[in-house]
Formats: structure tokens, C-alpha cells, sequence
């Protein structure tokens, strides 16, 4: 019999070893398959192995704390995220990055006297001529030719 | 219904905590510690039993839950040690003194080499020979393939037989 096939029959069949003659005579005359057995029988022996501790008053502490934890833990989730969005927005509104570098720019005294001026309206002509590649000769930009949808879609950009 | 469910959990839980404690006993070296990720780690399947009951692999589910939270708990001990640097004198002097799965002090050398083995090789052998499971429940279970769980079973005997060997112990 070969080593192999009888390190085989020890990890698989180890009970029938003690049967088997041609077996058990291999294991006698071959001193690895010999170390071999032997470590098998000590690593499959009931009686060497450390029992498994009682755990129940453990796990029925934690299943007991367990509702509890939980809400615990959505709450903390709750309360870390709300104070990250806090945070971020009050962030955004000191470095607002979408304000040029030296703030917002104060209307001029003849703007702000016109009393014709419709910042709206003014900001709806930008819009159209940008849109139409700036080429404001070609195209006209005037309120009859540009339809309602253009109009709202500047207010949106607005 | 829900009766149903507890039951259910109860004889899950009563037929594999031994087989989560030995093979997360062989993650950390604390018995204290092993039962407390054991419990942690059921804890976390009943938070999830409705789903994980009808899985296929519930077993393989709660032992790599065990495992994550096992290896979790290592790598914060670790910069824990890493920062509480009173604390590492007296971990290491608790590594060997408590019997993980053999009795007797005759197989301390034994248990030593079996912890120190790959955890692969030394989940599949806790599963076979400790815990008493086949070998295609043990490939099924950690999600392996059969011959794959084979060459570990056998390579983790050869590589303890070897350290054994080395110290005389056999």
C-alpha cells in the first residue's frame, strides 16, 4: 500500500484503520504515516477536545439590549448625518464658491435710478444671445421671435 | 409566526456556536473574547434572520460574519496596542495560557501549531476533526471547492505534523 492511499484512508475512513490489516501494517512498519496516525487520532479524539463554553446568559443579555442598541445606533447614524449636512451648508455659505472672489457687486447709482431697468428681462436677452452662439445680427433676439419656452427656459437659468 | 422564527433561531444558533466559537477561537487568543464575537456575531444573523434563514449557505453566512467581525476586532486591538503600549505586555503574556482546543498541557505544542497555521488550513481542520463535520459540509460551509478543501486538510496535517516534529512532539 502506498503512503498516499493510506493517508487517505486516514483522513477519510479513520475508524476502519484499525480493520484494515494490510492498512495498519503499513502505519506500523512507516514512521511518517505512523506520525501521521497518531496526530489524526489526537486531533479527532472527543475526549482531548476543550468543550464549548455556555454562552446562553451571554447571548441573552445581548438579545435582551439588542431593540435598544439598534434604535441607539439609528439614531447616532441619524444625528452624525445631520450634523455633516449642518456643517456642509454652513460651509457652502461661507465660501460660496460660486461667488466671484471679491463678492457679490453693488448695483451703479445709474442702474439703480433706472427705473426702466428690469433685471430680468436683461439677464433674459443674455441668455437668448449666448444661446444663439452671440450672433445677435443674424438672429433676432426680441421678445415677438422668441417663444415661451426660451423665455422660461432663461428664467430657469435666471 | 414568530414563534416559528425564535425556534428556528434557537436550534440554529444551538447547533453551530460551537463550530463559530472553535473556528473564531482559532482567530483570536481569548476565549472571553471568542464568545463574545460568537454572540455579536448571531446577534447580527437574528438582526437578519428572516433573509438568512432561507439562504443557502446560512452556516457559510454566519461564519464569515464571525470572521469580519473577528478580524475587525484584531486590527482595532492592534492599534489599540499600538497606542496603549501598557496594554501589550499583557496581551502577549495571555496569548498561551488559556486551553483554545485541546486539554491537557500535554497538547499545548499542538494547539500552539494549529494556531499558527494558515486560517484556511486551520478552518477546515477545526470543521473535520474537532468539530466532527465532513469534509464536503466543511467545503460547503466556508464556500470552497471539495478538492480545494481536500489539499488544505491534508497540506495543514502535514505542516503540524512537520512543526510538531520540529519540537519533538510526536
Amino acid at each position: 500500500m502506498r503512503c498516499e492511499d493510506v493517508k487517505d484512508l486516514i483522513d477519510f475512513a479513520l475508524s476502519e484503520i484499525a480493520g484494515n490489516k494490510e492498512a495498519s501494517g503499513h502505519i506500523g512498519s512507516c514512521a511518517e504515516c505512523g506520525k501521521y496516525y497518531r496526530l489524526s487520532m489526537t486531533l479527532s479524539g472527543r475526549e482531548n477536545i476543550v468543550p464549548v463554553p455556555d454562552m446562553e446568559r451571554l447571548m441573552d443579555k445581548k438579545l435582551r439590549e439588542y431593540p435598544a442598541k439598534h434604535r441607539i445606533q439609528r439614531i447616532r447614524f441619524a444625528g452624525i448625518m445631520g450634523a455633516a449636512a449642518a456643517v456642509s451648508f454652513t460651509l457652502g455659505l461661507l465660501f460660496n464658491p460660486f461667488l466671484p472672489a471679491d463678492g457679490p457687486q453693488p448695483v451703479s447709482e445709474t442702474l439703480a435710478a433706472d427705473y426702466e431697468f428690469d433685471a430680468l428681462e436683461s439677464m433674459y436677452r443674455l441668455t437668448s444671445v449666448s444661446y444663439n452662439g452671440g450672433d445677435s445680427e443674424t438672429e433676432d433676439d426680441s421678445d415677438e421671435t422668441v417663444g415661451d419656452l426660451d423665455y422660461y427656459y432663461a428664467l430657469a437659468i435666471y | 409566526m414568530e414563534n416559528e422564527l425564535e425556534r428556528g433561531f434557537t436550534d440554529f444558533y444551538k447547533s453551530n456556536r460551537g463550530l463559530l466559537y472553535r473556528i473564531l477561537r482559532g482567530y483570536v487568543r481569548s476565549n472571553g473574547t471568542a464568545e463574545d464575537l460568537v454572540s455579536e456575531a448571531f446577534i447580527r444573523v437574528y438582526g437578519h434572520w428572516v433573509r438568512v434563514r432561507s439562504m443557502e449557505n446560512a452556516v457559510g453566512y454566519l461564519v464569515r460574519t464571525g470572521v469580519n467581525l473577528a478580524k475587525t476586532r484584531l486590527t482595532r486591538d492592534k492599534f489599540l496596542g499600538w497606542t496603549q503600549l501598557e496594554h501589550v505586555g499583557e496581551t502577549a503574556a495571555r496569548k498561551y495560557t488559556e486551553e483554545a482546543f485541546f486539554i491537557g498541557e500535554e497538547n499545548r505544542l499542538l494547539e500552539e501549531g494549529l494556531t499558527a497555521l494558515r486560517e484556511e488550513e486551520r478552518n477546515v481542520i477545526i470543521m473535520k476533526d474537532i468539530d466532527g463535520r465532513t469534509l464536503e459540509q466543511t467545503a460547503e460551509v466556508l464556500g470552497l471547492k471539495l478538492p480545494t478543501a481536500k489539499s488544505l486538510y491534508r497540506r495543514g496535517k502535514l505542516k503540524l505534523m512537520k512543526s510538531l516534529e520540529e519540537k519533538d512532539a510526536l
